[in-house]
């Protein structure tokens, strides 16, 4: 699991961060970013990429985002792991 | 838990977004010279052809090329909602708009009337279906945030400022509508000033100051209700301004001091970024809400203390700070654009956002504006000094425009790069 925490981080640091994690993950790996906020722009830029994802909210600025280029991963299960 | 996202179809082509922005410097060169041209001493007197000319050019020409860009770009991510065909709608609405402020400009300036027709019509036929499109799909959203009210409140203002544009139009052309035209003007202004623009400034700033530089979001009194009581304070000067014009006076300083207060909200939530890093567009947004907080002490000082410079100098300050914001979200907004729809494509060469317009090109642009807008503070009291304000804006609209331009080069020299079709 690649793990990213850009809660705080200044615009576009999370953004430009994530992409960077985007054009190295390989096909099995998970890629966990959490964030301030619902990036909207870097889910339009995975779907691009052919690249899963499942976003969770797990309070007042808290957002989890599971990445993967797997199709296989259930993604699902670890939303919910964050809300526990 | 669930998937949210919009689809990048919605998100409109750059090419739409970026003809609105690359038009701001243009007008602003144009401003500059017709500043620079015109008598110094008509500058500060509001019915003067030239001043009119000037106002338009930044405020038509600047200002609503950057806000009808701004919401071609937004209205898709915050309405939900792509804008069919947008090239097709941002290239005839560019150019209507475009080729409407020259004619009314030059109208003004060179005073020939007979360009206040086709301009008329060229404005309201782009600026009133802006209007009546993106109402049509905002009043359409089920989840009316704080931002979302607020750009209805701001086309519904622009397109009462459009109207009364239309009958300050007719009067100034010997149509006798019963009303003193210089009322009719105000209420126009009025309108396009707080209504459009303001509440406009003020429902971006509710998106972008907690999301750019991770501030806390503005109270929720004030995001929930500013736009909606600037609008009330609006209609209700209407009679007020046309009939009993002494009495408009209050609302004036009622709304006065909304706009302090606002100014006040946005320059502490500044200070209250988590990671305090000070960058180019930080300090626009600073210098244009301290500009208008003295913008604000000034229209007091004309109005309750009898300071006759003060309301010259406010009305300059004003277009000072919404230049200033125009800056601040351009420089932010562009560079996004490019880095997004570079990796869109694919283009493993997509430059650092922070390398696509670098800092160290921003900042002279940062104090060349700080020079305006000293230079014009100065002119109101010493009008031959509008000569040397009118020089710096020429050079601030030319490194403004080249800033944007070499973005732009960045775009169109990588965009067929892509891995992705």
């Amino acid at each position: 699991m690649i793990e990213l925490d850009a809660r705080g981080l200044n615009h576009p640091e999370p953004l430009e961060r994530s992409m960077d994690v985007f054009k190295w993950m390989d096909g099995e790996d998970i890629f966990h970013l959490t964030i301030h906020r619902l990036p909207q722009p870097l889910l339009m830029i995975a779907e691009r990429f052919g690249i899963r994802y499942e976003v969770c909210e797990a309070g007042e600025g808290e957002w989890h985002v599971y990445f993967t280029k797997s199709p296989t991963v259930d993604l699902a299960s670890l939303c919910k792991a964050c809300h526990v | 838990m669930f998937n949210r996202g919009l689809s990048l179809d919605q998100a409109p082509p750059f090419g739409a977004v970026l003809r609105f922005f690359l038009t701001i410097p243009l007008f602003g060169l144009l401003a500059a010279g017709a500043l620079g041209l015109a008598d110094a001493q008509t500058m500060t007197v509001w019915d003067a052809p030239t001043t009119a000319a000037l106002v338009h050019l930044v405020l038509l020409g600047m200002v609503g090329m950057a806000m009808v860009g701004a919401l071609f770009q937004m209205l898709p991510v915050i309405a939900g909602a792509a804008i069919k065909a947008p090239m097709f709608h941002a290239r005839w609405i560019h150019a209507l708009m475009g080729l409407g402020v020259l004619m009314l400009a030059g109208g003004l300036y060179f005073q020939v009337p007979g360009l206040f027709h086709p301009a008329l019509a060229l404005l309201l036929g782009s600026l009133g279906f802006v209007v009546l499109m993106m109402l049509f799909k905002l009043l359409k959203v089920e989840n009316k945030t704080p931002s979302v009210i607020g750009m209805i409140v701001a086309l519904t203002a622009l397109g009462m400022g459009l109207l009364f544009a239309v009958a300050v139009t007719l009067t100034f052309m010997g149509v006798n509508l019963g009303i003193v035209p210089q009322d009719l003007r105000n209420v126009h202004m009025h309108f396009m000033l707080f209504g459009w623009i303001v509440v406009l400034i003020m429902a971006v700033a509710f998106q972008v100051i907690e999301m750019f530089y991770v501030t806390p979001p503005y109270p929720n009194n004030v995001r929930r209700w500013f736009p909606s009581a600037i609008m009330a304070i609006l209609v209700a000067d209407v009679p007020l301004e046309l009939f009993r014009p002494a009495w408009a006076g209050w609302l004036d300083a009622l709304l006065a001091l909304l706009l302090a207060v606002f100014a006040g909200i946005t320059l502490k939530r500044l200070r209250q970024r988590k990671r305090p890093v000070a960058d180019v567009t930080v300090q626009l947004w600073r210098t244009g809400m301290a500009a208008l907080s003295l913008a604000v002490l000034f229209w007091f000082l004309q109005n309750l203390g009898g300071w006759a410079p003060g309301f010259a100098l406010a009305a300059y300050l004003f277009g000072y700070v919404v230049l200033s914001v125009v800056f601040a979200m351009s420089y932010k907004i562009i560079p996004f654009l490019v880095w997004f729809h570079l990796n869109a494509k694919g283009v493993l060469e997509t430059p650092m956002m922070g390398d696509i317009i670098a800092a160290r090109m921003m900042r002279p642009h940062l104090w060349l504006h700080w020079a305006v807008g000293i230079a014009l503070a100065a002119a109101v009291l010493l009008p031959p000094l509008f000569k040397a304000a009118a020089l710096l804006f020429f050079a601030e609209s030319l490194l403004y425009g080249f800033n944007l331009l070499g973005a732009a080069r960045i775009y169109f020299r990588l965009k067929d790069k892509g891995i992705l079709k």
